[in-house]
């Protein structure tokens, strides 16, 4: 335990103050030196001192640290907005894998593929179709726009 | 999905992708031999003198005056015939002459029919038609003074 009670030469200019400052003393070590810090001009400078050292250092810690802690936000901040992407991006990921969409795309084709040839067939083609005609009159061939019915027309001869 | 699934799946889809259209391509409707098939002829005068038209056969005149001009449409006559595959039936119509219609069978969903019209034993007319389900024609025959006697032919089977 150190002996501080009324010994000017081992506090004034020592690390005392410093520790005093920084309540790293005991109970009776603190109430020596703040009473000998009361008393001494010179060791009540020092702890001014000492206290607007902190400040600063504080401050400029602090300052520091903000700094950084800003840049480490804006680093946070750009990375999670590099990897948010829109809502269909992130769908289109899900179902655009080689899993669904390969049997999605050969499904859909032989779908389309069954469903256009059989449409083609019923809608396009005419009711009826002449194979062949012979007549000893002349005939003309019409056929209905609308229906694509095919009309013989038999003009009689003389 | 795990890999098993979807490796059958994949093959699923392949099988299908390759086989279908084959089959539709190779495979096309089957004959139907021996069907028996519906013939509906309606005899239809048209001429110019009159202002009139049959209700009776008012969706056919429609069709009709998009390519003809007359005045009047009058259905004077119906026969309606079945046909097994090779059978042939002949009827009367007006001006003195027979049409006689003979089943060639249906294949690939057609009915073929030969149809023949006579006059005083000489043929007029011989044609061959292709009929899909519920398909029609129409054959227009000279009648007197410039009219025309059309014989509507719609065949189902």
């Amino acid at each position: 335990m150190l002996k501080v009670k009324n010994n000017s030469e081992m506090i004034c200019g020592t690390e005392l103050i410093s520790r005093f400052y920084d309540k790293e003393l005991n109970t009776e070590e603190y109430s020596d030196i703040k009473a000998h810090i009361d008393s001494c001009k010179i060791c009540s400078e020092s702890l001014a001192e000492y206290g607007n050292l902190t400040d600063e250092l504080k401050i400029a810690f602090n300052e520091a640290a903000e700094s950084d802690t800003l840049k480490i936000e804006n680093r946070i901040i750009e990375s999670i907005r590099k990897k948010k992407r829109a809502w269909w991006i992130r769908l289109a990921d899900q179902v655009f894998t080689r899993r669904i969409l390969i049997p999605a795309v050969m499904t859909a084709s032989v779908a389309i593929f069954i469903t256009s040839f059989y449409v083609k067939n019923s809608e396009q083609l005419p009711g009826a179709v002449i194979t062949s005609l012979s007549s000893s009159e002349n005939v003309v061939i019409v056929q209905i726009e609308r229906t694509h019915q095919p009309i013989i027309w038999i003009n009689e001869n003389g | 999905m795990d890999k098993k699934m979807y490796k059958f799946a994949l093959g699923w889809n392949l099988f299908l992708l390759i086989i279908i259209p084959l089959l539709v391509m190779f495979f096309p409707e089957t004959g139907n031999c021996g069907q028996l098939v519906r013939v509906d002829v309606k005899m239809i005068y048209a001429s110019k003198d009159k202002k009139s038209i049959d209700p009776r056969v008012q969706d056919l005149v429609r069709d009709l005056n998009s390519e003809f001009v007359y005045s009047s449409y009058e259905l004077v006559g119906q026969k309606i015939i079945t046909l097994n595959d090779g059978e042939k039936s002949a009827f009367e119509i007006r001006g003195g002459r027979k049409l006689i219609i003979t089943s060639k069978g249906v294949s690939a969903g057609k009915a073929s029919l030969e149809i023949r019209c006579i006059k005083e034993d000489s043929e007029i007319i011989k044609t061959n038609i292709d009929f899909r389900k519920n398909g029609d024609t129409t054959i227009a025959l000279p009648a007197k003074k410039g009219d025309k006697l059309f014989l509507h032919i719609l065949v189902s089977f």
